[in-house]
């Protein structure tokens, strides 16, 4: 501690006799000191006054310099301080704050020697607001992504029914991946699972995470994507959030399905992806029929198969046993009415009969040789022959006729 | 014949189509019969990608920009 050099009021600048180089300089009778030697002094007196402190107040005067560290005033109503959050810090922001935004910031008080300047050392920055700076980049990209239509939900396309191949974007440690193949293997063993790893949180994350979506919508190779992770607090969730991610779901020519296990935020990859699930396991659900169920369905269709083939093997029989009996009754009804036009022929035949004719009354002359004698002609006077009668035969004598030889 | 997510779809449709013509029109006999056949075939085929039973799991690294993929142990992990 430098205080005694300033306890004994403003002798600054004293010449310093040359006869006491051990006493500090600056003080009564001191030799004067640097500038650098007086702002190093002031810088930490500063700092060790007092430890790292909260502050509330307004953003103003963002700069970013090309170091990556960062320029700012905070402010109230009647005072301002200079800001400085170096790159490291200043990184760990979600957004830019922007121009008036209340926060609360956590800093050191400090010089910067080189040009003498108070300033605030700014390590931590939260938006005042409900969840603060998170919270805020979220609904700036979120409001940025629907304006484009990304969120829309026409453009979620479905998930195929039974995908050949799965791609599944996570970290390699961690449960995440495990969950997803166990449940695939129980539900879909036969899926093939490509398995691409990205880190799912901290620095680089994001970049990682859509690096490999773009790899799977390059290449193709799968039918769907699972990308995810296991539960985590809100920051570990951040890489979720991050537009490179969002941008490389909306650009995939692959359906994806988001699996960031939270309880209760939505992520920004959540709301751009084709379907959300709750957890990886959840995800791998979706994403897979479940063996069990089609078995079922194919023992079902399987019999319904086979008993519809029966039924018609059935009617097929019936058809034929009912044509059999049709043809043995048209077969009877053919024999019939032949029957009974022999019948009728026999008794048109029966009428033409010379028999017929007898039974009329009729008899029929034969000579004794058998000829039929039937003109007057043919009988002369004293000629024998025999009359023909239905029941029999009778002898005759030629008394007279009419014919012309008689 | 493969054995994999796709084969396993196309059985089951071409079985339900089937299933559906069986039941529902009026079939020559010779031709109940060939949709039963084929009706079975698709079945076997089902069954086959049924049985599978172990994951086939492959890794994806893009290595210097050229995308390589590369077998992966089951994950007992």
């Amino acid at each position: 501690m430098t205080g005694d050099l300033f306890s004994s009021g403003n002798r600054q600048g004293a010449p310093v006799p040359r006869s006491q180089p051990s006493k500090p300089a600056g003080g009564e009778g001191a030799r004067p000191l640097t500038i650098t030697r007086l702002n190093a002094l002031a810088k930490q007196l500063l700092e060790s006054s007092y430890p790292p402190l909260w502050v509330s107040g307004e953003v103003t005067g963002w700069k970013q310099a090309a170091t990556g560290h960062c320029y700012f005033c905070l402010r109230d109503k009647f005072a301002q301080i200079r800001c400085v959050m170096f790159q490291a810090d200043a990184d760990r922001l979600p957004i830019t704050p922007d121009e008036g935004l209340e926060v609360r910031a956590l800093g050191t008080l400090t010089l910067y020697e080189k040009r003498g300047d108070f300033q605030f050392k700014v390590k931590i920055l939260e938006g005042s607001g409900a969840g603060g700076l998170w919270r805020l980049a979220f609904e700036k990209l979120r409001l940025k992504l629907e304006k484009e239509g990304l969120l829309a939900p026409e453009r979620k396309r479905p998930l195929p029914a039974f995908p050949t191949t799965v791609g599944v974007v996570t970290s390699p440690v961690g449960a995440a991946l495990h969950d997803i193949l166990h449940v695939i293997e129980r539900r879909a063993p036969w899926t093939r699972v490509i398995f691409s790893p990205a880190r799912v949180q901290g620095e680089g994350a994001g970049q990682d995470i859509a690096r490999a979506i773009r790899l799977f919508s390059r290449l193709g190779l799968a039918n769907v994507v699972i990308v995810g992770r296991g539960g985590g607090a809100s920051e570990d969730l951040w890489s979720f959030n991050e537009e490179v991610v969002a941008r490389a779901i909306a650009e995939s020519t692959v359906p994806v399905v988001s699996a960031v296990g939270h309880e209760i935020d939505i992520t920004i990859a959540d709301l751009v992806a084709d379907a959300r699930a709750p957890t990886p396991s959840a995800a791998a659900e979706r994403v897979v029929p479940d063996r069990s169920a089609i078995i079922r369905e194919l023992a079902g269709l399987r019999m319904r198969m086979a008993a519809a083939s029966r039924r018609r093997v059935s009617a097929v029989r019936r058809e034929f046993d009912a044509s059999a009996r049709d043809l043995d009754s048209l077969v009877k009804m053919q024999v019939r009415n032949q029957r009974d036009r022999l019948g009728q022929l026999a008794g048109k035949l029966d009428a033409l009969s010379p028999l017929a004719a007898l039974g009329r009354g009729y008899a029929v002359a034969l000579a004794d040789n058998g000829r039929v004698l039937r003109s007057a002609d043919d009988f002369q006077q004293d000629d024998t022959f025999t009359l023909r009668v239905v029941d029999g035969s009778v002898g005759c004598r030629v008394i007279d006729s009419t014919g012309s030889s008689a | 014949m493969s054995s994999d997510g796709h084969s396993l779809e196309q059985a089951l449709l071409r079985l339900e189509k089937i299933v559906h013509s069986l039941e529902r029109e009026d079939l020559e006999l010779d031709e109940a019969l060939r949709l039963f056949e084929e009706g079975l075939t698709h079945v076997r085929n089902a069954q086959h990608v049924l049985s599978a039973a172990e994951l086939k799991i492959e890794r994806l690294i893009d290595e210097r920009g050229k995308a390589q993929l590369e077998p992966m142990p089951q994950a007992g992990e």
